[in-house]
């Protein structure tokens, strides 16, 4: 894992990892949030938070320190840095955007509806190029049957009760 | 003369249709979502029981799955299903008393309007066949000697299973230090391990496991058919009676004709005696709290669960 | 017992059965492949189906669409990095980095092989010695689950060699999301700021998918490229390469296989540990450790052998003991107790009829997984080769959230699943990768519950150290595993690096 994927340009051994540092101040705040609430727990359900909580808090000032002296090391695993997701960062934050809107509304105004709207929005975009319009009607109609599709095989194959909402 | 027959054929259709429907609950499939995971006794006797439903009323019971939180995920939001009588939701004492008591499962106990309580499964002592320990007094005794020093498994904290192991020390005397598991099937391979002593669980569990374990009490009031040698807590001297009941619950907006109707079919199904055998085979006990008498049977369990979880120390 | 193996062999190999086995497989391949639709879920909906079969046909089916399921979380684990169930997450370490770089064909390949392979060697096991390895079921206590946690865990360790004090502490985050949620043990409500949502938990397959599949959506709408790179024309099936890989590891196969039993017959544990347990060890055992994570064939193999060989597995305790392994065998013991057929001791005594011909069925339904796999394997690369980006990332979006509602029917499982994969991107961008934060949350609970019984058990018996480990054979043998596990990569660390200085780090 030490070369990361493909693409990613070695960083320079000593520069400053400020991504880093900031995701590491995130760990220590959560361990110790976790160290200090579980004082107000019974003993048999504490032990494992105050440990837990102790070592993350711990461990993340270290990273904070290597970090910002540059000892970072190599990111664990895919892991990638942030000049690569700029590329593209529009369309990754209109796809988040667009899953935490559906996860939110699909009980609301029930999954069919949201399902086909999301998947519509989420079909433009991934669409790199023009389309004719008889392969833009094809694709739509392609989206249209998936999600039908798949409706029906929850709803009505595995019984799931699915979120009606509003619309349906 | 056409038009006027016509007329006349479509009139009595819509009477038929329209009389139909308010005499016959169910009409179609019926959705029974169980709140637990499938291969659980809930399911279990969910699926004893959709064949007779379809014998009674003509109708399917769909039944579809809902688990998380104990339970409580689905019944947080039973009232927010349609009430027509067309989904119907298994309610399980006491977690519907408990777990209001303990956390804020996103119900209260009143929310859920229960229409028939249908069968229980008896709390039960179960050792290893190959215990040292032939019956309660053994028990007794063996805790009195060393308060504490046995432990005895149970499924969760604050659950049936450690009700009854409070009760049994509040009735006895006898302190047995609890072990809380993960679900029911994880604590028979702890017994059958000899990791734990003894285990607080359910007839049905007994019935399963055969002679690989020695069911020594039952907490009912007559003892079990499936066991008729196995002594209830009552012949014993020690008043313990309780288990997990289950029933069916609707959401509120359900009008009380289709509440009293389900209720009824329910009863009908419980006095099969084809599933009566069905049933005590698989180790539930019967049992029979219609509609009408809904509310005198959960005010008495609720009042029994709120002076144990009192104990308990888990509220105050 | 007399069983007469001509009859066992007649009922099992009739024509009914064997279409009832080629359909299970089918279904559950295509069932499994799907992230969020589970073997348990499969097999609950096909349960009423079953009960107008005789019950040796029905298990027979149950069994193949189960044996199905799992091999079939190997599909979406490689060809979109997202493990359907948890069984498939150390499939996704190997098998997504070789689709990435147009050995998909060959990873569909060996996925199915291995995942043969496996299923072979626990269906064997099932019919040759279950009375004798059910006592295993028997022989872990809490503490050996607590031990055998902490042996998946080290796999944080070597996940993360790049950083360890990063995967440290991603693996202690995962730990905190397990205990979200209402204590097992002290019944205490932990981390759910109130919300009544949080009561169960976090879902472990709901944050999988967000995890592991929102990060690669993000990935694949940035960019115009294509999502794998597609791989020559007129290569195959690439069954000959496959096989002559699966040769070269051989020993890995047999020891992935035999771990994955064993662990399968645990009921606390399950496919997920059995996989990351054989990985790790597959792992350490290789002459080119580096090259796990990065499309090593040796690891996918060691994975799908793996989690295949739990099925037969936790079929032993099913059967023998009558204490279901896995969630999917309770859901089969379920049905078995509808049809009126006594399970526990006694199935295997007076139902031994049924009992034989089902193991037979299980093993041919595991054989026909070859060519059925090798053909659905192959058209679901090409369709995920082939399809325009624009539908795929719909098509996937849509899977990952009706696939996380459909755990529990819960909508709040899908806000659990985009909140992980958020989670997980922002922190993939402070060099924090997601596994080990899964490893945390998989193995959190069973660790913690484990230590904590311990605990009880030996307080109440005045001998907490005995009951955590002294007294504890299997435990000794677990934890010196550990040490093993962490010492080696040290001592090979050293050795290299005294040859290769530049690789050390300050």
């Amino acid at each position: 894992m030490s070369q990361g994927t493909d693409r990613q340009a070695v960083p320079a051994a000593r520069s400053k990892d400020w991504a880093g540092a900031v995701g590491s101040a995130f760990f220590f705040a959560t361990g110790l949030y976790v160290f200090i609430t579980s004082f107000s727990m019974s003993p048999m359900a504490a032990l494992f938070p105050r440990t837990i909580g102790a070592v993350m808090a711990t461990f993340a000032i270290l990273q904070i320190a290597a970090s910002l002296t540059g000892r970072s090391g190599q990111a664990v695993e895919k892991g990638s840095s942030v000049a690569e997701q700029a590329e593209g960062l529009g369309r990754r934050l209109t796809l988040l955007a667009v899953m935490v809107a559906w996860a939110l509304l699909f009980p609301v105004v029930g999954m069919f509806v949201t399902s086909l709207l999301a998947s519509v929005v989420l079909m433009f975009t991934g669409l790199f190029g023009r389309l004719s319009p008889f392969r833009l009607a094809l694709y739509l109609a392609v989206v249209f049957v998936m999600v039908v599709v798949f409706y029906l095989l929850m709803s009505n194959v595995l019984n799931i009760p699915m979120p009606r909402g509003l619309f349906f | 003369m056409l038009l006027k027959k016509l007329v006349l054929f479509v009139a009595a259709a819509a009477f038929a249709a329209f009389s139909g429907a308010a005499m016959a609950y169910p009409d179609k499939p019926v959705n029974y979502i169980i709140p637990f995971n499938p291969g659980g006794e809930s399911d279990i006797s969910a699926r004893l029981q959709a064949p007779f439903f379809k014998k009674i009323t003509g109708q399917d019971l769909i039944i579809q799955y809902q688990a998380g939180a104990g339970g409580a995920q689905a019944w947080s939001v039973l009232n927010d299903q349609p009430g027509d009588g067309y989904t119907i939701m298994g309610t399980n004492l006491p977690h519907i008393v408990l777990q209001p008591l303990l956390q804020n499962p996103g119900y209260a106990t009143d929310d859920i309007t229960n229409v028939h309580m249908f069968h229980f499964t008896p709390d039960a002592l179960i050792v290893r066949a190959d215990s040292e320990y032939e019956t309660v007094q053994d028990v007794i005794d063996a805790a009195k000697e060393a308060p504490g020093q046995l432990t005895a498994g149970g499924s969760a904290t604050n659950s049936a299973n450690h009700i009854a192991n409070q009760l049994f020390a509040n009735r006895t005397g006898a302190e047995l230090t609890y072990i809380p598991f993960t679900g029911t099937g994880a604590v028979i391979p702890a017994l059958l391990g000899g990791e734990v002593d003894m285990v607080w669980s359910y007839t049905t569990v007994a019935a399963g496991q055969g002679d690989q374990v020695r069911m020594l009490a039952v907490a009912q009031e007559e003892r079990h058919p499936l066991f008729p040698d196995v002594p209830t807590f009552k012949d014993l001297g020690i008043d313990i009676v309780g288990g997990a009941y289950r029933g069916i619950a609707v959401p509120e907006s359900t009008p009380e004709d289709v509440r009293k109707e389900l209720s009824d079919i329910i009863g009908q199904i419980n006095a099969d005696p084809e599933f009566i055998k069905q049933m005590e085979e698989a180790g539930f006990a019967m049992l029979d709290v219609p509609y009408e008498e809904m509310d005198d049977f959960m005010a008495n369990r609720k009042k029994t669960y709120e002076d144990i979880a009192r104990q308990l120390g888990a509220i105050q | 017992m007399e069983i007469d193996f001509g009859f066992v062999l007649s009922q099992a190999l009739s024509p009914f059965n064997l279409l009832l086995a080629l359909t299970g497989v089918v279904l559950g391949t295509v069932i499994g492949a799907l992230p969020g639709l589970s073997a348990t879920m499969a097999i609950a909906v096909l349960v009423p189906f079953t009960f107008t079969m005789d019950p040796a046909s029905g298990l027979i089916m149950l069994g193949a669409i189960y044996t199905g399921a799992i091999y079939g979380g190997a599909y979406a684990a490689i060809l979109v990095n997202t493990p359907g169930t948890p069984s498939a997450i150390a499939t996704t370490f190997d098998g997504y980095p070789m689709a990435r770089r147009g050995d998909g064909d060959l990873a569909m390949t060996l996925a199915t092989l291995a995942s043969v392979v496996g299923g072979v060697v626990g269906a064997v096991l099932l019919m040759t010695l279950s009375p004798l390895l059910a006592q295993v079921a028997l022989a872990f206590h809490s503490s050996e689950y607590f031990w055998l946690a902490i042996l998946g865990l080290t796999l944080v360790a070597s996940l993360s060699s790049g950083n360890v004090l990063k995967g440290l502490i991603g693996g202690a985050f995962g730990f905190t999301l397990s205990m979200i949620g209402v204590a097992v043990i002290g019944g205490d409500t932990r981390y759910t700021f109130g919300s009544s949502a949080l009561l169960g938990g976090i879902d472990i397959v709901a944050a999988l998918i967000g995890l592991y599949c929102i990060p690669v959506l993000i990935d694949m709408v940035a960019r115009p490229d294509r999502h794998l790179e597609p791989a020559p024309i007129g290569r195959g099936f690439r069954l000959f390469e496959a096989i002559g890989l699966c040769a070269a590891n051989g020993f890995n196969l047999v020891r992935s296989s035999i771990i994955g039993t064993l662990v399968g017959i645990l009921p606390g544990a399950g496919g997920s540990i059995a996989s990351l347990v054989s990985y790790s060890q597959a792992r350490q055992a290789s002459r080119h450790p580096d090259r796990f994570g990065k499309g090593e064939p040796g690891g996918l193999l060691a994975t799908e052998s793996a989690n295949n060989a739990t099925v037969g597995g936790g079929f032993i305790p099913t059967l023998v003991l009558g204490i279901p392994g896995t969630p999917p065998d309770a859901v089969i013991l379920g049905a078995l107790l509808v049809q009126g057929i006594r399970t526990g001791p006694e199935l295997f005594t007076q139902q031994s009829g049924i009992v034989y011909v089902f193991m037979v069925g299980l093993l041919i339904a595991t054989v026909m997984m070859l060519p059925l796999g090798l053909i659905i394997g192959r058209y679901a690369y090409r369709f995920i080769v082939n399809t325009p980006k624009s539908l795929l990332v719909p098509l996937i979006a849509f899977m990952t959230v009706v696939g996380s509602f459909a755990i529990h029917s819960n909508p709040h499982d899908v806000v659990v699943m985009v909140s992980m994969g958020v989670l997980g991107w922002l922190l993939s961008l402070a060099g924090y990768g997601p596994s080990p934060i899964v490893l945390g949350l998989v193995l959190g609970q069973i660790a913690e519950q484990g230590f904590m019984r311990a605990y009880l058990i030996g307080g109440a018996r005045g001998n907490f150290g005995g009951q955590l480990l002294f007294d504890r054979p299997i435990s000794w043998a677990i934890a010196a595993l550990i040490l093993f596990t962490l010492c080696v990569p040290v001592f090979k660390h050293f050795r290299t690096g005294r040859k290769k200085p530049t690789e050390v780090r300050p």
